[in-house]
């Protein structure tokens, strides 16, 4: 329906947007207080090719988080579209954006968020249950192969709190990836390990990019990291520096 | 999905055990006290059986005036009374008149190892149906044909006595009967009455049987009357059967009690433990009900994170707030499940022999009431759930 | 360090006023509960008008006959075996003897019935027991021994019958169509102090009983004074000596009599507890009592622990700060608690008030008749303790948590910062 979605004061993508999965046009984002006013994202416009590797880069409180979590549909705008496969989500319901999320989008976070009072297979399952139609049986062997694709396979019936630092964020990828979405978010994903451990999980991402064809926009600091992917947009004050 | 809260709630069994023995301690509270409640307002539901308007109960008591003489006396008060105008009838009776706090109960059984009945007996004579407004459902009232010696007195049993003595549901007429009442033993049954609730409303409804007081009997029902009066009768009348009294012999007393009066007493005093135990058990519950808001209201913002995933992951606003709900039910049903454990031995071990149904209504009261009162209690927490924004929550850690 | 702690205390209070309204609410009720059942036992059982000796009072009111074949027959006592063997014991200062149980007389004002609590008592009954008389005084021993028709009556009869409560002194007051002459007018005594308790009193001669009646069953009682407090063990082991060496009456069918003097708490639970000796069944009423109150208690401190374990969260940096700045367990745990004690004596203050309120109702509302339930020092001191306990009940586990959990938490805190 709405293939091109732009507003008459934007000007138009500069890539082919039939081909992008992820279309941010002309995207600010501004904090509103009491008293300050503050511009996390400036006209940003962001084209995320299918199978693509993206790296964000930029120093603290550039507004990369928040453009994840725009991406992500976790956030809206204050103004600017946002369009997953080509179609505008500006008007969508709580209920539609959750089913987007769902279908579409798997996160990972710096600090994992892996709910600690469920069993790892059942931290996995997290994105099936919110899915209608999956049976619970189902839910169980795509949470496994999710865990087998990570290698934790051993590990299902512990707790969060049982594993390293690396393990869980191998749990937290396996989670994003048992709803099979389209496009991994990523945000710091080897923040909080060391630089062995980060190093597993860059070569997990790079695997699943490659072998699967996952679409995925990883923040970092780690300029290493980022030089292994084939792209990195860099942020400086909310805008984008390139 | 519920079996992802169960799991959930089961894990988290330790963080939320204090909760689950508070919910546990509220149901049984609860459970107790509408153990008292659905008992008390069983008992007001049913029939007394009897008119106590315009019915006036009156002590003698003859003082110093030798036994001999007093039957004599009683005869010329009963003669005085029943030609006074203002008066309708007059029947002779034993301290358990209704709402007297006074109570006579026996046994009666038809017979070696038959059914018994186990209930109050009642002297009455032939105008206490006249008086009482009683009812009587098959056979008669005792009358003079009653007055002659018989080998086997006669005696009047009310329905649920007829009921406990002949479950087959045979008529009583004609029966004989046994009590253990001193001699003679054995009783022929004349008439089946309506029931005769002497104890008051709040009284357990039980069996129940009439003795005979003929007008010549010189050893029962001496000191209590039972009056009626025309409506409307007061001060004036008791003033006046007062002065009568003291002038057939001055050395008896009396004391002139309007059934409506003794009712309203003996309501305050049976009303006052259902009524403080309502009381103290609703200040717990609101207390309750605070605390499981309050303990809800703080987990919302400790697992904001929790949140801020579970949205990301493709949850709605309406699947969080249906998912603190469903916790909270999901917990209460495992306090519950421990409270019916406790509540199931009163009926099961027959405690204080009262019928299973009340404490089946009681059980389910209680749980009814703390199902609602937990979805109270997460209603706005829910709504403040649903309203996290996840990116916020996803940040903050 | 205290004043800090409570500074700190107070701002908790003050930063969410959601939860301490709901702490304050359960600690309050909760306190007003047991305040008002505890004033009640104390103006049942405590040293108020007219026992106001009642440290040295006994109360011999029951007489038991223990049939041959099992069971037993319980009543008040005998006139005439009062008279013979309680009046007559050594120790006591003085000994009162009067009906048991107050009857009902019956006055008419007019066309209107006044039906009045009546208790026929001795001379002595005046003597023993403190009275506040307005007008007047109580008959005398002379007057009761000729039968004088003379009656003590209470503020409210004397309002209700002469429409004042002044000058009636020597007025009549027609009892049963009998005049009596009032000689005294007296403050009204709550139905609680039930062996005192009535709205007249005449001399116990008046009776139309037998008072030579040798049974010892019948209806009345005698209130016996020591000299001091510590005669009263003497004394009922000399009654006791009395009546074990008593015949017991018609031997065929009775085979022991039973009867004691006992404090007026003891002779009231004896009522509810016929097997109980001479200690008349205390211990075990304090027990039921003591469990009943913990067990009320029980709900509302839980819920407190709920809530205080749930805001630890709120207070965990705080923690944290307070453990690097090399605060032990031991100082968060006392920190805590006192915490919590200040919080419950706030609430146990509000809780006072709430009582007093709460007694007044119910003696404005006439449910016992002339009730003066009011909180005094002995009542506002067990309150005190009850908070205490509660406050140390709801904080000691919430406490215990906070200072042991917490380092993790707080070193998490610090790592993810």
């Amino acid at each position: 329906m709405n293939q091109f979605p732009t507003s008459a004061t934007q000007p138009a993508p500069t890539v082919a947007a039939a081909e992008a999965v992820i279309q941010l046009t002309g995207i600010e984002k501004v904090y509103q207080t009491k008293t300050i006013e503050t511009v996390a994202l400036n006209q940003v416009n962001l084209s995320i090719q299918r199978g693509e590797f993206v790296s964000v880069m930029g120093p603290s409180g550039c507004g990369k988080s928040t453009l994840l979590s725009i991406m992500g549909l976790l956030d809206e705008p204050t103004s600017g579209t946002v369009a997953i496969d080509g179609r505008s989500v500006t008007s969508y319901s709580d209920r539609e954006l959750a089913n987007l999320r769902n279908h579409k989008i798997g996160f990972v976070f710096q600090s994992y968020h892996l709910i600690n009072d469920l069993s790892v297979l059942d931290n996995v399952e997290l994105p099936l249950l919110y899915r209608s139609g999956v049976s619970g049986k189902e839910r169980r062997q795509r949470a496994l192969a999710a865990l087998d694709t990570v290698g934790l396979s051993a590990r299902t019936r512990h707790f969060p709190s049982q594993l390293s630092g690396g393990q869980r964020q191998r749990v937290a990828i396996a989670r994003a990836l048992a709803g099979r979405p389209e496009i991994i978010l990523a945000d710091e994903p080897t923040g909080n390990l060391d630089s062995v451990m980060g190093e597993e999980i860059m070569d997990l991402l790079l695997t699943l990019n490659r072998q699967q064809g996952a679409t995925i926009v990883m923040v970092t600091h780690d300029e290493q990291q980022a030089l292994k992917t084939e792209r990195i947009i860099r942020f400086f004050d909310g805008s984008q520096v390139n | 999905m519920i079996r992802h809260l169960i799991t959930l709630m089961w894990n988290r069994k330790r963080a939320n055990g204090l909760l689950i023995v508070e919910i546990f301690l509220a149901f049984v509270v609860l459970f107790s006290v509408g153990s008292v409640g659905v008992y008390t307002w069983r008992n007001y539901q049913t029939p007394l059986g009897f008119d106590y308007q315009d019915v006036w109960e009156i002590d003698l008591n003859p003082g110093t005036q030798p036994r001999a003489e007093q039957f004599g006396t009683l005869q010329r008060i009963l003669q005085r009374l029943r030609s006074t105008p203002g008066i309708v009838s007059v029947s002779r009776s034993v301290s358990n008149t209704p709402f007297a706090f006074s109570e006579n109960s026996t046994t009666l059984d038809t017979g070696e190892g038959t059914p018994q009945g186990y209930g109050d007996v009642y002297d009455a004579d032939a105008e206490l149906p006249e008086v009482m407004g009683l009812r009587i459902v098959a056979g008669r009232w005792f009358d003079r044909r009653d007055d002659a010696v018989s080998r086997r007195p006669p005696v009047v049993i009310t329905e649920l006595m007829q009921r406990a003595l002949f479950p087959d549901g045979q008529s009583a007429i004609g029966k004989t009967v046994r009590a253990s009442l001193g001699k003679p033993e054995e009783f022929q049954v004349i008439g089946v009455s309506g029931p005769y609730r002497a104890g008051g409303e709040l009284s357990e409804p039980r069996p129940g049987f009439f003795l005979y007081v003929s007008p010549q009997d010189t050893a029962r029902a001496m000191q209590v009357l039972l009056v009626r009066v025309r409506p409307g009768a007061g001060a004036a009348l008791e003033k006046r059967i007062t002065n009568d009294v003291r002038a057939i012999n001055a050395s008896w007393e009396m004391g002139v009690n309007p059934l409506p009066t003794q009712r309203l007493a003996q309501l305050k005093v049976n009303l006052a433990p259902p009524v403080i135990l309502g009381m103290v058990c609703i200040f717990l519950i609101v207390n309750v009900a605070l605390g499981l808001f309050g303990v809800l209201w703080l987990n919302i913002s400790r697992r904001r994170g929790e949140i801020g995933v579970r949205r990301a992951m493709g949850a709605t606003a309406g699947n969080i707030s249906l998912q603190v709900l469903g916790e909270i039910l999901v917990l209460t049903t495992f306090g519950l499940g421990l409270g019916l454990l406790v509540a199931a031995q009163f009926p099961l071990l027959g405690v204080m022999g009262v019928q299973t149904g009340v404490y089946l209504t009681a059980m389910l009261l209680a749980a009814g009431l703390l199902y609602l009162l937990a979805t109270v209690c997460a209603l706005y927490p829910s709504r403040l759930a649903a309203g996290i924004q996840p990116a916020v929550a996803l940040r903050e850690e | 360090m205290l004043l800090n702690y409570l500074k700190i205390a107070w701002k908790v209070l003050l930063r969410r006023k959601f939860f301490t309204f709901i702490s304050l609410f359960g600690i309050s009720f909760t306190l007003m509960i047991l305040v008002v059942l505890y004033a009640m036992i104390d103006y049942t059982i405590g040293p108020h008008t007219p026992e106001k000796r009642v440290d040295r009072m006994l109360f011999a009111n029951r007489m038991q006959l223990m049939y041959r074949e099992g069971g037993q027959s319980n009543s008040s006592i005998g006139y005439d075996f009062l008279t013979r063997h309680v009046r007559t014991l050594h120790t006591p200062e003085k000994v009162s003897l009067s009906e048991s149980n107050f009857g009902t007389t019956v006055a008419y004002v007019g066309q209107q019935v006044l039906k009045l609590d009546h208790k026929r008592t001795d001379g002595e009954f005046w003597q023993v027991l403190d009275f506040d008389f307005v007008s007047g005084r109580p008959y005398n021993l002379d007057e009761v021994r000729d039968a004088a028709r003379v009656v003590v009556i209470n503020e409210t009869t004397s309002r209700r019958y002469f429409g004042t409560t002044t000058g009636v002194i020597g007025r009549p007051l027609v009892l049963d169509a009998v005049p009596y002459r009032v000689v005294g007018v007296v403050r009204d005594i709550s139905i609680s102090r039930i062996f005192s308790y009535a709205e007249i009193w005449t001399p116990v001669t008046t009776t139309t009983d037998n008072l030579k009646d040798p049974n010892y069953l019948g209806g009345y009682q005698a209130i016996i004074l020591a000299r001091r407090a510590d005669d009263l063990q003497q004394i009922q082991d000399e009654y006791q000596q009395v009546v074990n060496r008593l015949p017991v009456p018609d031997p065929k069918t009775y085979k022991k009599v039973n009867s004691y003097a006992q404090p007026l708490l003891a002779s009231l639970t004896a009522r509810f507890n016929n097997d109980a000796g001479v200690e008349g069944g205390v211990g075990r009423f304090m027990k039921v009592v003591l469990s009943m109150g913990l067990l009320f208690m029980l709900l509302p401190a839980l819920n407190l622990i709920n809530i205080n374990v749930s805001r630890t969260l709120e207070r965990s940096a705080e923690i944290g700060v307070r453990k690097a700045f090399g605060a032990t367990a031991g100082n968060l745990v006392g920190q805590f608690l006192l915490e919590n004690i200040f919080l419950t004596l706030l609430g146990g203050i509000l809780g006072l008030g709430l009582a007093a309120g709460a007694l007044h109702l119910v003696n404005d509302s006439h449910f016992l008749a002339y009730s003066t339930f009011a909180l005094n020092g002995r009542v506002c001191a067990v309150a005190l303790g009850v908070i205490l306990f509660f406050g140390i009940l709801s904080g000691a586990y919430p406490a215990y948590k906070m200072s042991k959990l917490q380092a993790v938490k707080a070193l998490k805190g610090e790592t993810a910062a």
